[in-house]
């Protein structure tokens, strides 16, 4: 399982990264910004998104968007971590096609949940 | 332009002098006459008499405007508080903030470094003591000793997991430093929209500016290479319009995002597309309804 971690700031990176590890997925990777992301996961490889919404250069939302407009990435489960907590940014969010939205500041056992939330809901639904 | 409008002062202060009003009521009498007489090149004389009185009143008029907007920009572009401000307040305000994020950032990763240091270990521990408790209750050994050494591990296996728990928090504890930061870019980008205002404003006034210092404080700060909202220049004038399409930013306390009181924001976005959720409980409720 590789994970593409996504924000603009490299400690939230390093945070969410160290608490994926507890989660025993040791496979990450990062970017500063959509931009710098989408490379990667065009690449190839990378089998789940947790992502920032608020970044300069493209923002996690676009990303979201490019990712679910992609051929080969358009079932790639997307976590947001944000800070934006606004109503229609949420619903925009869940349109989008998000399968988490975790909002800032987070607990640990928060983001636990929402990642096995995501996977279960996965697993699931193949 | 001083020395006319100096004149046009000068010439001001006959109006409302009685002598004015004399020259007016003779002239006046005088052309009353000449139509009485029937004199029509004297009487257009006279009535071109009245209207250059009347246009050196309105002269005097704008020249006492222009006399007045003239110092009000001496004042301004003499007022040292505002260059003060704009050469050194504005720039040393963003470097204060930026030095802020700078070692609440240098900060973080310490203390995340250590966590990181320790998380290992305190795993390795664990995991050692589990695996010698576990084949210790295999083993026949004597009974004492067994309990003793047993006592021990399962201690060992206990506070290691706390530990790993206290550590867990300490790494969360640092997630201040993403909060916060954003909230000291929005200040910074509050900061960089004034100064740009002022200057071009200062501009308006055809005020000497040296370019180079303007480029120094204007353009985007370097302290970090994360900062969000550093890259306004002078040319952008897309704004806030541009921090809405990367989002609002972290909620802060008792403020919205326009800086009013959040009770009455609230107030007035309840229920809302704008309502901004308090906490992930929200979030989740919202969530459900869409089928989350």
């Amino acid at each position: 399982m590789k994970i593409l971690v996504v924000d603009d700031f490299s400690t939230m990176r390093r945070i969410v990264k160290n608490l994926l590890n507890e989660l025993g997925f040791n496979n990450i990777v990062e970017a500063d910004d959509g931009n710098t992301a989408l490379p990667i996961l065009e690449k190839g490889g990378i089998d789940f998104l947790v992502t920032d919404w608020n970044m300069p250069g493209m923002a996690g939302i676009d990303l979201l968007k490019a990712v679910r407009a992609h051929q080969e990435l358009s079932t790639l489960p997307v976590l947001m971590v944000t800070a934006e907590a606004k109503r229609d940014q949420i619903m925009e969010a869940a349109q989008a096609g998000v399968n988490g939205y975790v909002v800032k500041p987070f607990t640990a056992d928060t983001l636990r949940e929402k990642v096995e939330k995501v996977f279960e809901r996965l697993q699931g639904a193949a | 332009m001083t020395e006319k409008i100096a004149t046009i002062r000068l010439d001001d202060r006959l109006v409302g002098q009685p002598e004015a009003n004399t020259n007016l009521l003779q002239i006046s009498q005088t052309l009353v006459a000449q139509l009485n007489d029937n004199d029509m090149e004297a009487a257009n004389h006279s009535i071109q008499q009245l209207c250059r009185m009347h246009e050196s009143s309105l002269f005097q008029d704008i020249g006492k405007l222009t006399r007045r907007l003239h110092e009000n920009l001496n004042n301004f572009s003499h007022d040292e508080k505002l260059e003060t401000l704009m050469h050194e307040g504005l720039p040393d305000a963003k470097k204060r903030l930026d030095y802020v994020v700078q070692i609440t950032e240098e900060s973080a990763h310490k203390t995340l470094a250590i966590v990181e240091n320790c998380m290992p270990m305190v795993k390795q521990i664990t995991e050692q003591a589990q695996g010698l408790h576990n084949s210790r209750c295999t083993e026949k050994e004597s009974t004492g000793i067994k309990v003793d050494t047993d006592t021990f591990l399962l201690q060992t296996i206990k506070d290691g997991k706390l530990l790993s728990s206290y550590l867990t928090d300490v790494l969360m504890a640092q997630s201040y430093q993403d909060i916060s930061g954003q909230i000291i870019q929005r200040v910074i980008k509050l900061v960089q929209d004034i100064e740009t205002s002022l200057v071009a404003m200062i501009r308006t006034c055809h005020i000497e500016i040296d370019d180079n210092q303007l480029n120094h404080s204007v353009t985007k700060t370097t302290t970090t290479k994360n900062h969000k909202y550093s890259n306004n220049t002078l040319d952008d004038e897309s704004g806030n319009d541009k921090l809405n399409i990367h989002g609002y930013g972290p909620v802060v306390p008792g403020v919205n995002h326009s800086g009013e009181k959040m009770e009455a924001a609230v107030k007035q976005d309840n229920e809302s597309d704008n309502q901004i959720l308090q906490n992930q409980d929200d979030v989740d409720d919202l969530l459900s309804t869409l089928g989350f």
